[in-house]
């Protein structure tokens, strides 16, 4: 099932910078894009957000436009915090083959780097200052933890939801 | 006023189907990314964002019902962007300036990253993968 509700990428564009530009205004401070990268039959857009509290949000979508409907075929969603931890969502290219679903090797391949993906650890430059961070936690090196598809909406409310409780004050209650 | 009294949303745990945020104003957003037989966040859209956030303007969350009126497609036919195009002009530049930071060209890149061994990794690589399809097909020419 497509995340984007859009028929057209210009409509998804649109609705992208008004989340960006008015939306998110209490809580960003600069904000970047979206760019458009055509070829052939795909667009990617890219984008940026600095918010308030120097954090950064990078993201970039390759969508191709089917009738009345837009499809991602590849995400990626980098939110750094001034720490250097980032997490990383990322959607690359098209699902690997199934394979032989008796086969443990391919299962394995499947459970390596899955279709749709998190990565979630801290970046070279801090990497270089924190003494005794596993080696995991360097950049990418880390595993490929699968997910579900996620979409800009998404990603912002995992954002806002872990990062800007003080500013929001959320709370939460027991069913 | 401050953005903690403004706002004033809540979330409350629904069971079998994630969080259910609402906003000061009453209205309210599924967040549909926790429903275990859709493994999909199909259900949540920009409304969810927007309900979080508080609005300068007015000093009240933003409702649902608004944000859709001011963004949706479905709404406004010529509520369409064309957004900012890259230029080839930066579409080189930034060809270049990534394949002096992996020294590589972008082509021997683009073969790997195909095959999963780039060495480039996150942002970069799908923005480098990204530019190398541009410049391949000279869309821009």
């Amino acid at each position: 099932m497509a995340l984007i509700q859009e028929p057209s990428i210009g409509k998804y564009a649109s609705r992208m910078k008004g989340l960006l530009y008015t939306h998110l205004k209490p809580i960003a401070v600069a904000t970047k894009g979206p760019r458009s990268i055509p070829a052939h039959d795909q667009t990617t857009l890219e984008y940026g957000i600095t918010f308030c509290d120097n954090s950064i949000l990078q993201g970039i979508e390759t969508l191709m436009e089917k009738r009345d409907s837009v499809e991602t075929t590849r995400y990626g969603y980098e939110y750094q915090r001034p720490s250097g931890f980032f997490f990383f969502y990322e959607m690359e290219q098209a699902p690997q083959p199934p394979g032989n679903r008796d086969s443990p090797i391919d299962a394995a391949a499947q459970i390596r780097k899955p279709y749709c993906h998190l990565h979630v650890g801290a970046q070279k430059e801090s990497t270089d200052r924190l003494d005794g961070l596993p080696p995991e936690l360097r950049e990418h090196d880390g595993p490929h933890y699968g997910t579900f598809r996620v979409s800009l909406d998404y990603v912002l409310v995992v954002i806002i939801v872990n990062y800007t409780k003080r500013t929001l004050k959320f709370q939460t209650s027991p069913s | 006023m401050n953005s903690d009294t403004r706002l004033g949303a809540s979330s409350t745990a629904m069971p079998g189907d994630g969080i259910r945020i609402s906003g000061s104003n009453g209205n309210s957003a599924s967040i549909g990314v926790y429903n275990a037989d859709r493994r999909e966040a199909s259900s949540m859209r920009y409304v969810a964002v927007a309900d979080l956030l508080p609005m300068e303007a007015t000093g009240y969350a933003v409702s649902a019902r608004q944000i859709h009126l001011a963004t949706s497609a479905s709404t406004a036919s010529e509520n369409e962007t064309i957004p900012a195009i890259i230029t080839r002009e930066e579409l080189a530049r930034e060809l270049r300036t990534l394949e002096q930071k992996y020294d590589m060209p972008s082509e021997a890149f683009y073969t790997l990253w195909q095959a999963g061994q780039a060495p480039a990794h996150g942002i970069d690589a799908l923005r480098w993968a990204a530019l190398w399809e541009a410049w391949r097909e000279r869309y821009l020419i």
